[in-house]
């Protein structure tokens, strides 16, 4: 049962950060641990770019790094990420980069309750921010702060400014890191599972008040999450990682009704259904994700997934197969077969049991 | 409004703890069991009529608890004098106390600030040669009892090499320069022992909070690393520190100070309780040790306070 | 600076230990690994070791004893005959020969026989305060931990008052209380010279410092699954703390702590007789060395430069050693 498939397309589509290779590895006295392995994907303005993954997949140190913020002793980065006037990421100095975060670049984690420091006053860490960018008095930052504060809907602003973090309930606090990050006119905002660690009630207030900001400012953002649910509500494209590497990218649309990498497969599959009979056990991955340490040969799924093949110790390039401009994945089996693969049961998932190599399976 | 009740709910327990060192203070002197108390309070030259004096005035002939309450008159009217010198011991108290404070003050101040520096440059460069380095100093520096330090910087810098003048004591009002000179020696001695300790509990703390998430916000929010060490890293790490360092000054005064004062021969309080220790003379010893006890505990509840002050969250009853 | 790369390598460090020795043995293995550990280990034994052949060394090498006074005598120094101690005073410094090795103090006393007869003292002083603390401490910590209530905060409130002094202050107080009469323990009377009360002095003196963090491992141990295990299957309190607690204890902070305590005790022994409120004459210890050597420290200064650099190598050993068990049972503590 297909769904046609849309085309989505953006009126002003215009590129905000392009990621092309990048490769992140930590020397580490157990060895080197390949973190983020040739990772490309691009951002456009105004649009929500959902990273997907589980822990360990590399979604939150390429996102880092882009801020520059896995800079060290032990860390081996390459490859390219571009902003839309040409500045290299990358290659940046350090002092370039700190014009750039918190400036062109916002980032918000994923516990808020430790995020901010307790010592000083919600408000004038909203100020910092402002003056360590732009040449303002500290009453007119602090007046901005307020503002701020207003618009991601926090009663009492101008009150409510003067108070320390630990005042906060999470949610509250999630909004002040929001109005924070937003607080120089960022072209591009990352947010790290900003709604992991709250309540599910306040989760779609802050997915709300993200899409409303996106709407009114036109920031790019790129969402890191490990929850479907929350890709499925606001982001516009998504990027699947596993192991280090991308998998499957697409438009949201695409990526849940045409599917094309087992990983993906096994990650909808997995998802409870209400509007379905409930299966005698909840469908998951077998296994757990390899050591980046010691990543297998070829496809990094290979270790738990069902329906590898000997080609699979080879590893698969990035390429569209779907047929649909934009939808890429990292798989060797055929469009086709994939089609009818990934349907267990009615449904998309993987099957349970994983044969051991090599398997019936051969492509075409 | 949460810092006034907090404060004074501090200072009440304070006073009652103030009671308990006073009264065992008092039975530490008067109520071991091993003879005369009165000769003992009279000191190794009494007298019989200093004898027949102690005994009237300290009741030793009624119940103990009317012993206490004299004791105590004796001490807070001031009248409290040692029998072997004849002397009050409260005015040769104040006539050391500019020395002590000078040691001690200048001594907590210097351990501080060397101990903070070498803290953030241990952590900075952690696991490298000079993190080594500085561990190694702090190693030695708990290891070497002050005063023994003091010898040793006395015989390099003072008859060795003549860099520093003789011992003693210069009253700053006298004259400041020599004063001075007079005090680093002690100073450093006091203070060899607290950069060790204070550089490796910096060293810690520094390393703990900058990994935490508050200190990931503030560089992603583009601060230099210069802000964000000294307005998040150390404006929240040095909070534990300072109730330590009061802790230890009030310890350092009322307690290593007597040494170093003997070994630099300054005159100070310490001073005149080392020498009513070599002659057995009670009452000067009694006095200081409640009063280093009540500087203790008065330290106590004032760091609390400024740890209320600099940390919001105490002062909400959280954190 | 590090952060991020270093939480994600360090992560990934944990999960590849895990094996199936006892924690004991695992420390031992990381303490044997300690090479400065160990190397400051054995020289803190020499010390013990030298100190306990001291009248080996007397009797031998140095033929003379500690209270020996050779004041108005003439030995030969390189060649030169010289007196002891000469007519204004001066003892003669270090000759790094069999007689005198390091000098003789005012009396013409040998350093190096009183430095190890001394040592004696000051070691046996700062072992038996150590184990006075740990006991002291076990009784207040485990009582106050395990019990809580009523009783911790009574034994908390005793603690503090102790704490409360400063610690040289109040040995001084207890050290000259005790050293008029001696103390009358009722089944026996302890003279004042008798060095088992600067023993107990400092012992006491130290026991907060030590009560305090094990009430507070106690109270997170109390909490285990295991003691839940014990109390279900019916143990009595008093057996769950000697079956449970304690073990676990010594474990983790109760060897630590004792080659802290030792260092400190030490330490606080030299300040205490250095000032005349611990060890009394005639017995010496390395802090009434340096309190008779102070006098002269201007031209002699080995009297108090030879006491006073044993005293810190003793003091340093045992420290380094102590912090090497230390990272033995929990190799995140100090070093990250």
């Amino acid at each position: 049962m297909t769904e046609s498939v849309e085309m989505v397309s953006f009126s002003s589509s215009e590129e905000l950060l392009r990621v092309e290779h990048l490769k992140v590895d930590f020397r580490t006295e157990g060895g080197v641990v390949h973190a983020v392995d040739d990772v490309s994907y691009s951002l456009r303005r105004g649009e929500v770019l959902a990273v997907v993954g589980e822990s360990g997949s590399g979604k939150s140190v390429s996102a880092m790094t882009l801020m520059g913020l896995t800079r060290a002793r032990n860390a081996d980065i390459s490859g390219t990420a571009t902003l839309a006037d040409g500045t290299e990421l990358i290659s940046a100095s350090e002092r370039h980069m700190q014009r750039i975060r918190g400036r062109r670049i916002a980032m918000i984690f994923q516990d808020p309750m430790s995020a901010l420091t307790p010592v000083y006053r919600v408000g004038d860490q909203i100020a910092e921010q402002i003056r360590t960018h732009e040449k303002v008095s500290r009453s007119a930052a602090r007046a901005r702060a307020i503002e701020l504060l207003r618009r991601v809907g926090i009663p009492r602003a101008a009150e409510r400014s003067r108070a320390y973090p630990h005042e906060f309930s999470g949610g509250m606090r999630q909004r002040v890191m929001i109005a924070m990050a937003l607080s120089c006119s960022p072209e591009i905002l990352i947010a790290d599972e900003p709604t992991t660690a709250l309540d599910v009630t306040i989760q779609a207030q802050i997915l709300n008040e993200i899409e409303d900001l996106r709407v009114e400012t036109g920031v790019g953002v790129l969402l890191i999450t490990h929850d479907l649910g929350v890709v499925a509500e606001v982001a516009n494209r998504v990027v699947v990682m596993y192991a280090g590497r991308v998998v499957e990218q697409a438009d949201l649309r695409e990526l849940f009704n045409d599917p094309m990498h087992p990983y993906t497969w096994g990650l909808l599959g997995s998802i409870p259904r209400i509007d379905r009979d409930r299966p005698h056990r909840l469908p998951t991955i077998s296994g757990s994700p390899p050591s980046l340490l010691d990543p297998p040969q070829g496809c990094h799924f290979i270790t738990r997934c069902p329906h590898r093949m000997p080609k699979c110790t080879e590893e698969p390039p990035l390429v569209e197969t779907s047929g649909v401009s934009g939808h890429r994945d990292r798989c060797w089996i055929e469009a086709g077969d994939k089609r009818r693969l990934r349907l267990v049961n009615g449904s998309i998932g993987l099957p349970a049991e994983i044969p051991a190599l090599p398997t019936t399976q051969e492509s075409a | 409004m949460y810092l006034l009740i907090f404060t004074l709910k501090r200072l009440a327990s304070a006073v009652v703890v103030l009671f308990a060192v006073s009264v065992l203070t008092f039975l530490i002197f008067f109520a071991i069991p091993n003879g005369n108390p009165a000769l003992r309070l009279a000191g190794r030259t009494a007298t019989p009529a200093d004898i027949h004096n102690v005994e009237v005035a300290y009741g030793f002939d009624k119940p103990i608890y009317v012993q206490y309450e004299r004791t105590m008159k004796q001490i807070f009217t001031g009248r409290i004098q040692s029998y072997t010198q004849h002397l009050s011991v409260f005015s040769q108290i104040k006539r050391g106390l500019p020395a002590t404070l000078s040691v001690a003050i200048g001594a907590a101040i210097v351990w501080m600030l060397i101990g903070i520096v070498l803290g953030v440059i241990g952590a900075l460069r952690a696991g490298k040669a000079t993190d080594v380095a500085v561990s190694t100093v702090s190693f030695v520096g708990i290891s070497a009892p002050s005063f023994v330090v003091g010898f040793i910087l006395l015989d390099l810098f003072v008859y060795k090499t003549h860099i520093f003048p003789q011992v003693g004591y210069v009253p700053i009002t006298q004259n400041p320069v020599s004063w001075l000179t007079h005090m680093i020696l002690p100073w450093f001695s006091m203070a060899f022992l607290y950069i060790g300790i204070y550089a490796q509990v910096l060293r810690s703390s520094v390393l703990d909070a900058v990994t935490t998430d508050a200190v990931r916000t503030a560089r992603a929010k583009g601060l230099s690393p210069a802000k964000v060490m000294i307005k998040h890293v150390l404006r929240v790490s040095l909070i534990p520190i300072v109730s330590l360092w009061g802790l230890d000054f009030a310890g350092a005064l009322a307690g290593t100070t007597l040494v170093i004062e003997v070994v630099f021969n300054l005159q100070g309080v310490g001073q005149y309780t080392y020498n009513a220790i070599g002659a057995l003379d009670v009452p000067p010893i009694l006095v200081v040790t409640i009063l280093g006890a009540f500087f203790v505990v008065l330290m106590n509840a004032v760091v609390d306070i400024l740890y209320a002050v600099l940390d919001p969250r105490i002062r909400a009853g959280k954190g | 600076m590090v952060d991020q790369a270093a939480v994600v390598s360090s992560s990934i460090e944990e999960e590849t230990t895990g094996s199936g020795d006892s924690p004991l043995r695992l420390a031992l293995r990381r303490l044997r690994r300690n090479k400065i550990a160990l190397f400051f280990g054995v020289i803190f034994l020499l010390v013990v070791l030298v100190c306990l052949l001291a009248p080996v060394y007397a009797n031998d090498i140095a033929h003379t004893g500690p209270n020996a006074n050779h004041i108005s005598e003439i030995i030969k120094v390189n060649g030169k005959a010289t007196p002891v101690v000469n007519t204004i005073g001066l003892p003669i410094g270090p000759t790094y020969h069999s007689k005198f090795f390091f000098g003789a103090d005012q009396n013409g006393r040998d350093i190096a026989v009183r430095l190890l007869y001394g040592g004696r003292n000051s070691l046996a002083i700062g072992f038996m305060a150590t184990i006075v603390t740990m006991i002291g401490a076990l009784l207040f910590g485990v009582t106050a931990g395990f019990f809580r209530g009523w009783t911790d905060t009574i034994l908390s409130r005793l603690l503090d008052l102790i704490w409360a002094y400063p610690a040289l202050l109040l040995a001084a107080a207890l050290g000259v209380s005790l050293a008029v009469g001696g103390v009358n323990l009722g089944f026996a009377h302890l003279s004042g010279s008798s060095i088992l009360i600067p023993s107990m002095v400092i012992g006491v003196v130290y026991i907060p410092y030590v009560a305090r963090p094990i009430r507070g491992e106690v109270l997170t141990l109390r909490e285990r699954e295991f003691v839940d295990a014990a109390r279900i299957l019916g143990y009595s309190r008093v057996r769950i703390i000697f079956s449970e607690i304690l073990p676990n204890l010594s474990a983790s902070i109760l060897p630590v702590f004792f080659a802290l305590q030792l260092a400190q005790s030490i330490v606080l022994e030299a300040a205490l007789s250095f000032l005349g409120a611990g060890v009394q004459p005639p017995s010496a210890s390395w802090g009434t060395m340096l309190s008779d050597g102070s006098g002269l420290i201007s031209v002699s200064p080995h009297l108090v430069l030879v006491p006073g650099i044993m005293l810190i190598i003793a003091a340093l050993s045992v420290n380094v050693f102590g912090d090497g068990i230390r990272q033995a049972f929990d190799p995140r503590s100090s070093r990250h």
